[in-house]
């Protein structure tokens, strides 16, 4: 091929091997594409094509990747920088890997971009290119800068590559673990701040946001506040609840909104306020049942600048959960946030909602305690379509601005319908798993889905019932 | 809790979130239904939803409602 390609494959630390089974995988597209093994930090020196990615794990291209490549930027101008689905050799057959769309918190906890990230020229040339001070991670460290500095990341939800191997090991562990912690510090800076508590060689990396100040917050907590039988002793969820959290929690600028219904025992309101003190609000629900109107009652008597829906059947096991969920909630533009809940038994009852062709369900709902999930989801924080009012955290402002909690919709998707809510009106919501707690669920209250809250949801949102941006999956976790 | 204005102010806040979400509801069906629908077709979705009495008795709560909600925040706030 004579003159400038548009598309230079650049293979990182290949052998000549897998750079030739990499070649011959562009034989389609060679009028478009052009391939060099080189160390990333040389690049400049021998491309002038507009685009250019960086190939970090052997393998091949699906048949005509670079015309589909080349396609999409041709129809989507205002992207600088893409990324694709891929699929993972698995002897002669090929396991999918499927990724959300560009989700720039989840970038800070993952480098799940994969393994073919290409970026138009003149974005490279405007974060500087590569960084050689950071071996080992120069890449994680590209994506990251070139990410914020995109006017759109594009995502091809397509498995235009197959790879055959792990990524090539560019550095030893230790001086990987540094530059990757380095990169992270960088994008933390980048974007609000923050703190790097663990890296990890399998690409999973622990930072968390920090709050922002001591915002007062408010636990609401809609309950009947009677005793009842628990594992065949008399005890009251409630009760355990509000221990756990006057116990365990780190954060302390924090009051508790009960909303007690008329039959709430006498005992269970003495010992309420014997746990809670003075943070303890109390407001008296006297009408029929309705989850969503009690919340919204526990709001108009809070005091917080944000509020914490809670369920009483639930209890903390991670101390510094309010913080965990706060952070994320102090975003720019966050609308909610929402925690990692397990069943009593240990296994994972929520890890965000997946709405997946007209079904609403929970993410990682059975899984084993310490399962990861695909792509190791349910242990990073992460973008996520909803959460579960279980336990969500949301600035009063878009609480109201959102009309609270749907009255229509009192037992069953008011949750669903709020987190629809808050995202129509623009707003991000985040999961954490640094918020850990059990949930007993329906353990205080009649589960029994209703068919008119079916059509209320359903009538509502329609299309906004199948969003696969954050969780692309068919299923809720990963197949047995 | 057994202050009266209390009560209603917290009444009248209850039913102007309940406002709030229904006008939400609206936009949002609304939404799909333009994103699915040809314009005459839309029109005539719109035109249905302007006539219905949900409408109708929205369009005639929600002006008191912010009028009695002023004037009780006004006097909580003396």
């Amino acid at each position: 091929m004579t003159g400038s390609p548009a598309l230079q494959y650049i293979l990182t630390g290949f052998d000549d091997a897998a750079s030739s089974r990499f070649s011959a995988s562009v034989a389609g597209d060679t009028d478009k594409a052009r391939v060099t093994s080189m160390s990333v930090s040389q690049w400049g020196t021998v491309t002038d094509a507009e685009f250019v990615c960086f190939v970090k794990s052997p393998g091949t291209l699906a048949p005509h990747a670079t015309s589909a490549i080349l396609a999409y930027f041709a129809s989507h101008p205002d992207v600088d920088m893409l990324f694709t689905d891929e699929s993972k050799a698995d002897g002669r057959a090929s396991t999918p890997v499927l990724k959300p769309i560009y989700a720039p918190e989840r970038l800070r906890t993952q480098d799940y971009l994969g393994d073919l990230v290409v970026y138009r020229s003149s974005l490279l040339d405007a974060v500087g290119g590569v960084d050689d001070s950071l071996p080992g991670a120069e890449l994680y460290d590209l994506e990251m800068r070139a990410s914020l500095a995109a006017r759109v990341v594009g995502h091809i939800d397509a498995p235009l590559f197959r790879r055959t191997a792990g990524p090539a090991r560019l550095a030893d562990d230790a001086t990987i673990k540094a530059s990757t912690r380095s990169a992270l510090e960088r994008r933390l800076a980048a974007t609000g701040g923050g703190e790097v508590i663990a890296v990890g060689l399998d690409g999973v990396h622990d930072t968390r946001r920090v709050v922002d100040g001591a915002p007062l917050v408010s636990l609401v907590i809609p309950s009947r506040g009677v005793f009842s039988d628990i594992n065949g002793e008399r005890g009251c969820y409630l009760l355990d609840c509000v221990r756990s959290v006057m116990e365990k929690s780190t954060y302390s600028n924090f009051e508790i909104v009960v909303v007690l219904d008329s039959v709430a025992d006498p005992a269970v309101i003495d010992e309420l306020h014997r746990v809670v003190g003075d943070r303890l609000v109390l407001a008296e629900w006297s009408k029929p049942f309705n989850f969503s109107d009690k919340i919204n009652l526990g709001v108009l008597n809070a005091s917080g600048e944000y509020v914490l829906m809670l369920n009483d059947d639930t209890t903390v096991i991670s101390p510094g959960w309010i913080e965990a969920l706060l952070a994320l909630a102090q975003r720019p533009g966050a609308g909610m946030s929402g925690a990692l809940l397990f069943f009593g038994d240990g296994s994972i009852q929520h890890a965000g909602h997946h709405y997946f062709e007209d079904d609403a369900s929970h993410i990682g709902l059975d899984a084993a305690h310490d399962e990861v999930g695909p792509l190791s989801g349910y242990r990073v924080e992460r973008e996520v379509s909803g959460v579960t009012a279980a336990c969500a955290l949301m600035p009063v402002r878009v609480f109201h601005e959102v009309g609270g909690l749907s009255n229509l919709l009192p037992g069953n998707f008011n949750d669903v319908d709020l987190c629809m809510k808050v995202g129509f009106l623009g707003y991000d919501i985040y999961f954490t798993p640094h918020a850990q707690l059990y949930h007993y669920e329906s353990k205080t209250r009649d589960a029994s889905v209703h068919g008119f809250e079916v059509d209320v949801v359903w009538t509502r949102w329609g299309p906004g019932m199948h969003d696969p941006r954050f969780w692309p999956y068919p299923h809720n976790r990963t197949p047995d | 809790m057994t202050d009266p204005q209390r009560e209603e102010l917290l009444d009248v806040q209850m039913r102007q979130l309940a406002l709030v979400d229904r006008i939400i509801g609206l936009e949002a069906e609304v939404a799909h239904l333009k994103a699915g629908k040809g314009g005459a077709e839309f029109r005539s979705e719109i035109k249905a939803i302007k006539s219905s009495a949900t409408w109708r008795a929205g369009r005639i709560i929600i002006g008191p409602l912010a009028a009695v909600s002023r004037v009780l925040g006004a006097k909580s706030k003396k």
